[in-house]
């Protein structure tokens, strides 16, 4: 088994605009012009701000009922059970856009709310973003492999406290500079932890980023 | 033979990377590697003493992780004590056995980084940090270390947390080497020139880098710490980057190309050398190979005056540094209620507005005889470091609330002040050695402020001399010969500015002026002030406490900046006076409005903020201020409430109208007694454990909106004092947010208490994970969707 953790940087060519309005709570409607010209005078900052960094690992995956094991730990989740079927590996790993731009937020947000909403929706989106290049990136290592949708602790039934043991084995700390609070938020809070599992057969696709989740109200909901 | 000598005479080498050696044992991603010292002894000495044959002269204790967060002695965990006992025991013993290498070997305690954030970022306290370092420190001192080894540090405030714990535990020799990125920076922004100045200012032994960046990358800091710094220099790169070959990890950089570039090292400027991630004895023993038959290069000695915060520097003597004056109770009522009020938002945007306006530092003094001055200077600090990456200045006469300021700093301060009276410096002097900083020096003593520019001089003397015996150097001082009021003494300025060419010729010392006094009792006070800033300038000032929202002194700043030929093609100036209207630099008058023809309510529902106050402005000149409240600006918002519950309008709208309502509401204040606009008061904040606060922040924004008095107790608040503010002032409604599901118990427990300690208080809840299922199974009077719901539910409540 390979115990490599690989190190990454990457940058965040662009970022869709809708999805910036989608996590500001727009809903699917247009913004006013108004919002529209702060947004696109926040961007450049925000874009200028942003390191992305990220660490990953492979591991094999055995999978015995609802019982998942990732090589280094086990987990009970039937969610992650189905969405790693049939797959042979998964990637483990955790992404950040860094602290930059967390402290640019926290400095905007004295003189103007409006602002820090902004940049806190372009930091959902650019992390998502991110994520998605980096799924293909990674995924692009392993030929005759098909990635599945990346799954993080607090999808479905899987726990929070993997989150805790993702960046303990991708000593996340020490390369890309990912803390945790005791409340087991992340920070910079713009991270993400995920498995990404890699089987020879494709999976059947989602309709949306959202098809997976059961919460139907959700004002993010695609 | 010590330590500290040993690295005199000669290149000091250091161990290579455990990690990578011990996962060639076995060692799996995830395993506590510090475990081995007590499970697999017999690894860890192997690895000491295969170093030590290679050449180390000290080799670092397995003990990176090893502190109490995760070593608590709980569910057959061993304790911080037993993990560091193994790890020493255990390089003692590859001491004793290594049967080649230097004579003098030494053991050093690595201490690493404790995977948390610090607050402000995080949630764990500077004081818990230090508590937590401190047990680290004084197992690995008792075991018998002969050095505390700080290392892999990415954020400066963790860094100085253990320095400060290593400091008061031992009298060890303390190395400090941080992790810089490829940008040259640590994670939360210090570059090399900032960690040079505060670790020197720490008083620690030696500096350096490790870790992330391979050789050849981390040459590009070496020069940037040699040029900052008179310390011993550390070099700890990786063997390049790891990939993976077959299963096993491989490092970029072979063993020939690391010693090849360490040489450069050496001419470089550095003198205590080793590897981190990825180099092994062979790496070592290569390096000591190499370099063994080459000198340490001698330094030049720098003499440099600087300031920084956790990421920016400020240095005297190039160009002119402004100290915004604004954070300062003195002679202003809104500010002294702000402090009474605990109302640190306040406080905050007077320090975002002064670095708009182009200020280095700023000047921070809280000091009002009814307050806590300890408590609120070290909040203010440390809120505004959350706020601002600009240098502090602290501000007081109160020596405990000094050193409680100086010591949650994050960064080098500015230390204002000491003064040439005995007992100022007695106070003063083992702080600023102990926390570092630098000082600011009134030349005043017990007999008063000296009536002549030669009796200052005198005073600033004596200052130096007695600095001296702390090893406080006049590098880290500086002078304010003392302005004083025109109006009352005609030659004040004049003694003034002669004091300053004194102090600058023949003290050769670095001079400050608190510049506003001078003008105290004229009319346009401005004037006379700025003329005389100019007047400083000339005669060497390098540095003046002013207020950059003074225009005259903004035109006499940059007007001196491009006539003194620091402003390149003149375009700071350019963009100066380009957006000063003349009509402001002539008279001062009134802004105009005329190009906003749509009125008031329009700008509030359009959200347009400038306008908003501008058109309210207008609006106040002729009719009764509360007429402009209740006809314009309150069914502005309405209508902007009411598109928001019927989904016409969604959040950002809904937040940025509510910031023009503010923004007029602010011109409104400013024409009624404050009495008549303060409605009934309540509490919002993020419960404990939590630190989002952007939900929060716009429930009070709306809130303030509708007119209640919003205590805002931020974010991460434990429930007691949530209860305890409650009771204080008899508060019937308490807002509470959560995002986290792991958060809702320190909600609910928040709850409990609330409901059992005063029972007649309401609380409404709200955030991302809240549901109405889950607001009624903690036990909260109301759920709050959206943040309408939230001031609906407040004016049922209060009105």
């Amino acid at each position: 088994m390979s115990s490599v953790i690989t190190t990454v940087q990457g940058s965040l060519s662009g970022i869709s605009e809708q999805q910036i309005y989608r996590f500001m709570g727009l809903s699917g409607t247009k913004p006013a012009a108004e919002l529209a010209a702060a947004v696109e005078e926040v961007l450049p900052q925000f874009l200028s701000m942003v390191q992305c960094r990220a660490c990953y690992l492979t591991v094999p995956v055995e999978i015995s009922g609802d019982v998942v094991n990732l090589g280094l730990f086990s987990v009970n989740s039937i969610h992650l059970a189905k969405n790693l079927h049939d797959c042979d590996k998964a990637v483990l790993f955790a992404a950040t856009l860094g602290m930059a731009v967390e402290q640019h937020r926290r400095a905007a947000a004295v003189s103007s709310s409006v602002k820090a909403l902004i940049l806190d929706a372009m930091g959902s989106a650019g992390i998502e973003a991110y994520c998605n290049h980096l799924c293909l990136e990674i995924a692009a290592r392993y030929p005759g492999y098909k990635p599945r949708p990346r799954f993080s602790p607090g999808y479905g039934d899987l726990p929070l406290s993997v989150q805790k043991q993702l960046l303990h084995v991708l000593d996340a700390q020490r390369k890309i500079g990912i803390a945790m609070t005791e409340g087991m938020l992340m920070i910079p809070q713009k991270s993400v932890t995920a498995i990404m599992g890699l089987g020879k057969a494709g999976c059947p696709k989602e309709k949306s980023d959202c098809g997976g989740c059961d919460i139907m109200d959700c004002e993010f909901r695609l | 033979m010590n330590v500290l000598d040993c690295v005199k005479s000669g290149i000091f080498y250091l161990d290579g990377g455990t990690g990578s050696y011990l996962q060639a044992q076995g060692l799996q991603p995830g395993e506590l590697p510090e475990l081995w010292n007590l499970e697999q002894p017999d690894a860890v000495v192997g690895l000491g003493k295969a170093y030590y044959e290679a050449g180390s002269h000290m080799i670092c204790t397995n003990t990176f992780g090893a502190n109490s967060l995760k070593f608590d002695g709980c569910d057959g965990r061993p304790t911080v004590d037993q993990v560091v006992f193994a790890a020493v025991s255990c390089a003692k013993q590859a001491r004793e056995i290594a049967v080649a290498g230097q004579k003098n070997r030494f053991i050093a305690l690595d201490v690493g980084p404790l995977g948390r954030m610090l607050e402000p970022l995080g949630d764990l306290p500077f004081e818990d940090a230090v508590s937590i370092f401190a047990e680290t420190v004084r197992a690995g001192a008792a075991a018998g270390v002969d050095c505390i080894m700080i290392e892999t540090m990415n954020d400066a405030y963790e860094t100085k947390a253990a320095v400060l714990a290593a400091k008061e535990n031992c009298d060890l020799p303390v190395f400090v080497s941080n992790v810089y990125d490829e940008t040259g920076k640590l994670m939360t922004g210090a570059t090399p020139e900032v960690m040079a100045a505060l670790l020197e200012a720490l008083r620690v032994d030696a500096i350096g880098a490790n870790c992330s960046l391979g050789p050849a990358q981390m040459l590009n800091i070496l020069p940037r710490l040699a040029a900052s710094t008179n310390l011993p220099i550390i070099m700890k790169p990786n063997a390049g980057m790891p990939r993976s070959e077959n299963g096993k990890t491989v490092y970029d950089v072979n063993v020939e190309q690391f010693a090849g570039i360490m040489k450069n090292m050496v001419s470089g400027g550095a003198c205590i050398l080793g590897g981190c991630c990825g180099t092994t004895p062979e790496y070592i023993e290569a390096l000591v190979s190499e370099t063994s038959g080459m000198q340490p290069v001698k330094r030049e000695v720098h003499h440099q005056t600087v300031i920084t915060s956790y990421a920016q520097l400020v240095q005297f003597g190039d160009a002119p540094v402004l100290i915004g004056e604004r954070i300062n109770p003195t002679g202003k009522k809104r500010f002294k209620q702000a402090l009474r009020d605990h109302d640190i938002g306040y406080v905050l945007n007077e320090a975002v507005a002064q670095e708009e306006k182009g200020v280095h530092a700023l000047d921070v003094n809280v000091g009002l005889p009814e307050i806590n001055e300890v408590e609120t200077l070290t909040t203010c600090v440390r809120e505004i470091q959350a706020v601002t990456a600009l240098p502090l200045q602290i501000d007081t006469s109160n020596a405990a609330a000094m050193e409680c300021a100086l010591r949650i700093y994050n960064g080098k301060p500015m230390i204002n002040s000491v003064s040439g009276k005995q007992e100022s410096m007695d106070e003063i002097f083992p702080l600023a050695a102990k926390y570092g900083g630098v000082v600011v020096c009134l030349t005043l003593d017990e007999q008063g402020i000296p009536e002549t520019a030669e009796g200052r001089l005198a005073v600033a003397e004596k200052i130096v001399e007695e600095a001296a015996k702390y090893g406080i150097s006049k590098d880290n001082l500086i002078f304010d010969p003392l302005a004083l009021t025109i109006s009352s003494d005609n030659n004040a300025a004049l003694v003034t500015l002669d004091a300053v060419r004194l102090i600058r010729e023949r003290l050769n010392g670095k001079c400050s002026l608190g510049i506003s006094n001078v003008s105290f009792g004229l009319p346009n006070r401005d004037f006379v002030t700025s003329a005389f800033f100019l007047m400083a300038l000339e005669r060497g000032l390098d540095a003046a406490i002013m207020n950059p929202f003074s225009v005259e002194m903004q035109k006499a700043y940059r007007s001196y900046m491009a006539l003194t030929g620091r402003d390149a093609d003149c375009v700071e100036y350019i963009g100066f006076a380009s957006n000063t209207s003349s009509e402001v630099v002539v008279q001062g008058g009134a802004p105009v409005v005329s190009e906003f023809t749509d009125g008031l309510e329009n700008a509030i529902i359009k959200g347009l903020r400038g306008d908003a106050a501008k058109l309210a402005e207008a609006a106040l000149a002729g009719r009764d201020p509360l007429l402009v409240i209740n006809e314009q600006i309150i069914p502005a918002l309405d209508e902007v409430g009411r598109g928001f519950e019927e989904k016409r309008l969604f959040l950002p709208q809904l937040l940025m109208s509510a910031e023009a309502a503010k923004a007029a509401f602010e011109q409104v204040r400013k024409a009624i007694p404050e009495a008549e606009t303060k409605g009934p008061a309540l509490i919002i904040a993020t419960v404990k454990g939590d630190i989002h606060d952007i939900g929060k922040n716009i429930v009070k924004v709306l809130l303030e909106n509708y007119g209640f008095s919003v205590i805002d107790l931020g974010k991460d608040v434990a429930p007691e004092k949530i209860v305890a503010v409650a009771q204080e002032r008899e508060i019937k409604l308490i807002c509470l947010s959560a995002l986290m599901t792991t958060t809702v118990p320190a909600m609910e427990e928040t709850i409990r208490q609330l409901h059992s300690a005063k029972p007649d208080c309401k609380v409404v809840v709200g955030g991302a994970v809240l549901t109405q299922e889950y607001a009624d199974m903690i036990g909260a009077d109301q759920y709050a969707q959206t943040a309408m719901d939230t001031v609906r539910y407040a004016e049922l409540v209060l009105n």
